[in-house]
């Protein structure tokens, strides 16, 4: 299945973030070997170029590093992809917030929000 | 890269032609049997309208198989050159020059092999034919099969010999005119496959009133001469013995050259538009 | 010559087609680096076609020069060119094997085993007649001989117009999979969204002008939306 992008946004952004989140959530874990760019672009039915630009900036932060001989591997430096976790976390939230703000809730309501939902949430 | 547009072609286009030369040749075979076994018509009768009509229909059949040919040769070349296909042919990293080469050289051969099929039924079966429709007594069927080494000044066989290689680069030349034709018709936008046959019945008819042109100064010689000597019947048969053969080889090897001329021309001018004035639609 | 004109690919400079009255190109100019997949964006009409054909040698221009790897269209330029017209070219009444052999002996970069596992992958038996075959294989069989080449510029005019969603994916994963530095493809289409995210650069022809020639990315930073929609936009009647 080709990956669901967004339109209106640049491609190679989207493909930065859905490999950052999925090196972090552990889809690629440390020391983990990436497909090649062909194969990843294929799969996401991007162009190659594109892919390989992603990959690029993501050896550039040094979560991907390029072995001479064996391809791609996710970095092992754990503290690394911890705090790549909490950069896309607080991405997330502060979209999540900027939502709620334009529906007018003030803080004390989202957390009370939160709560309940978070009690759901450990039902399911 | 020649020797495979050939093989490809011949693989292609063998299959119609090889039919219509089968019926062809069924169609002749049954009506030699048909009228060699027919018995000599009664001298009283003037002629057997019958067996009459049966050559007649015979020798249309006969004609038809070289229209035939010609017919798909043209929708041959025209569907391969200019319509869908054209996009396959004109993407081969191969000169327009060797597609016109390749489709004349075959082209060539399946015309060539209906004129010597035409040639070896139609000629023998009217010699075992005209017997048949009216009586013949053997002092004239003697003349009959007399009749062209008479005109010719040549033996049955060597006017065969030479026939042989003048059907075969008359066969070129008509190929290459059809060829020049359809590449012509290419130049009118909207109705090409239509422009197409009227270029090819034009060149033809250019080509018939050139002939008649150039044979015009010798037919005028031929004429005045038989009309000075007709009061005397004797140098009427000595004109028939004499000049009349010498003329025909003059007309033979003239039209021999002139339809190597015309191949080529024809050949320049394919080559040309393929090349120049190609405009796929 | 700039720099960049000696190592484009393709460089076509003040190209103009005119039939008749009616101007189909006008003065155009166009290099193509090697390495990228383009898309060639237009409404029907706009001369797309007659350009790619142009390219192809397929027809003669009015003015203007298209080189390609140096070369003017001909027998040099069609040995390394893979054209998918967006038409059928295929003759009815000859096998698959058949096809394959015209593609075998005419091109040198043609590799035929390739060719032939991408046919069983599909499931179409080589000694098929192709007039037994529905649209789409067929259509899948004439890219397939065009994507089993190895050739300098692909061409592909309408890809996947016609042809249904699961064979739209393989023909663009056939795309993705094949690129290779060394060559590019251009892609002739009016289906922006489905293809959008395979290009690197976009080149938007209108009334056989060249409007717009820029990445897709540039197009979505600077715009802010997709390609697609910006190029309805641009287009809008």
């Amino acid at each position: 299945m080709p990956w669901t992008l967004d339109s209106d946004r640049p491609i190679y952004t989207q493909l930065v973030e859905r490999l950052k989140t999925e090196i972090v959530s552990g889809i690629y874990p440390p020391g983990a070997r990436l497909p090649s760019v062909r194969e990843l672009a294929t799969v996401a039915s991007v162009n190659p170029n594109t892919m390989q630009k992603a990959f690029s900036e993501l050896e550039r932060t040094g979560l991907i590093i390029t072995m001479r001989t064996s391809g791609r591997i996710v970095t092992e430096d754990t503290a690394m992809i911890n705090e790549t976790r909490q950069e896309l976390a607080k991405e997330q939230v502060c979209q999540f917030l900027m939502q709620m703000h334009k529906l007018g809730f003030d803080k004390a309501e989202i957390i009370d929000l939160l709560s309940n939902q978070e009690g759901g949430m450990a039902n399911e | 890269m020649l020797k495979k547009l050939i093989r490809h072609e011949l693989a292609e286009t063998w299959k119609i032609p090889v039919l219509i030369f089968a019926v062809g040749t069924i169609l002749s075979l049954t009506c030699a049997l048909y009228f060699y076994l027919q018995p000599q018509p009664d001298p009283s009768i003037e002629v057997n309208l019958g067996s009459m009509t049966i050559y007649i229909l015979y020798a249309f059949g006969i004609a038809a198989i070289s229209l035939l040919i010609i017919i798909y040769l043209g929708v041959r070349f025209y569907k391969n050159m200019y319509t869908d296909e054209g996009y396959l042919m004109h993407t081969l990293p191969v000169r327009p020059w060797m597609h016109i080469a390749a489709k004349t050289i075959t082209g060539s051969i399946l015309s060539y092999l209906g004129s010597i099929l035409t040639l070896f039924t139609l000629y023998p079966i009217t010699f075992i034919a005209l017997p048949k429709i009216a009586y013949m007594d053997p002092a004239e069927i003697e003349e009959l099969l007399q009749i062209l080494p008479a005109i010719f000044g040549e033996s049955t066989a060597v006017i065969i010999f030479y026939l042989i290689p003048y059907m075969l680069v008359s066969s070129i030349s008509s190929v290459l005119v059809l060829y020049a034709a359809i590449c012509l018709g290419q130049l009118f936008g909207k109705h090409k496959g239509f422009s197409s046959i009227v270029c090819y019945l034009g060149l033809n008819a250019l080509i018939s009133s050139l002939s008649a042109l150039f044979m015009l100064p010798g037919l005028a010689g031929v004429t005045i001469v038989s009309a000075e000597q007709s009061a005397n019947s004797a140098t009427a048969d000595e004109f028939l013995s004499l000049v009349l053969p010498s003329m025909l080889h003059t007309t033979f090897f003239m039209s021999f050259l002139a339809n190597i001329v015309l191949a080529a021309a024809a050949f320049f001018l394919c080559n040309y538009l393929m090349k120049k004035c190609l405009n796929l639609d | 010559m700039s720099e960049a004109s000696a190592s484009s690919l393709v460089s076509i400079r003040g190209l103009s087609k005119k039939y008749g009255k009616h101007q189909a190109l006008d003065n155009i100019n166009l290099e193509i680096p090697r390495g990228k997949i383009i898309g060639l964006l237009g409404t029907n009409g706009s001369g797309k076609t007659t350009l790619i054909k142009l390219m192809n040698g397929l027809l003669v221009p009015s003015k203007g020069q298209i080189l390609i790897k140096g070369n003017a269209p001909g027998v040099e330029t069609k040995a390394c060119v893979s054209y998918l017209p967006e038409r059928s070219y295929l003759p009815d009444n000859i096998r698959v094997s058949h096809l394959l052999s015209y593609f075998t002996d005419f091109y040198e970069d043609f590799d035929e085993n390739k060719a032939l596992s991408m046919l069983s992958s599909l499931q179409i038996a080589p000694d098929s007649f192709l007039k037994s075959l529905s649209k789409g294989t067929k259509e899948k069989v004439q890219l397939i001989m065009v994507m089993s080449r190895r050739a300098s510029l692909y061409i592909l005019d309408e890809p996947i117009a016609g042809v249904d969603p699961a064979a739209r994916d393989y023909i663009l994963k056939t795309i993705i999979r094949d690129y290779n530095e060394e060559a590019s493809i251009l892609l002739s289409t009016h289906l922006i969204s489905d293809i959008e995210t395979i290009l690197d650069d976009v080149i938007f022809l209108k009334d056989g002008h060249i409007t717009l020639t820029s990445s897709v990315e540039d197009i979505r930073n600077r715009y802010g939306k997709s390609v697609d929609s910006y190029f309805r936009e641009v287009f809008a009647c």
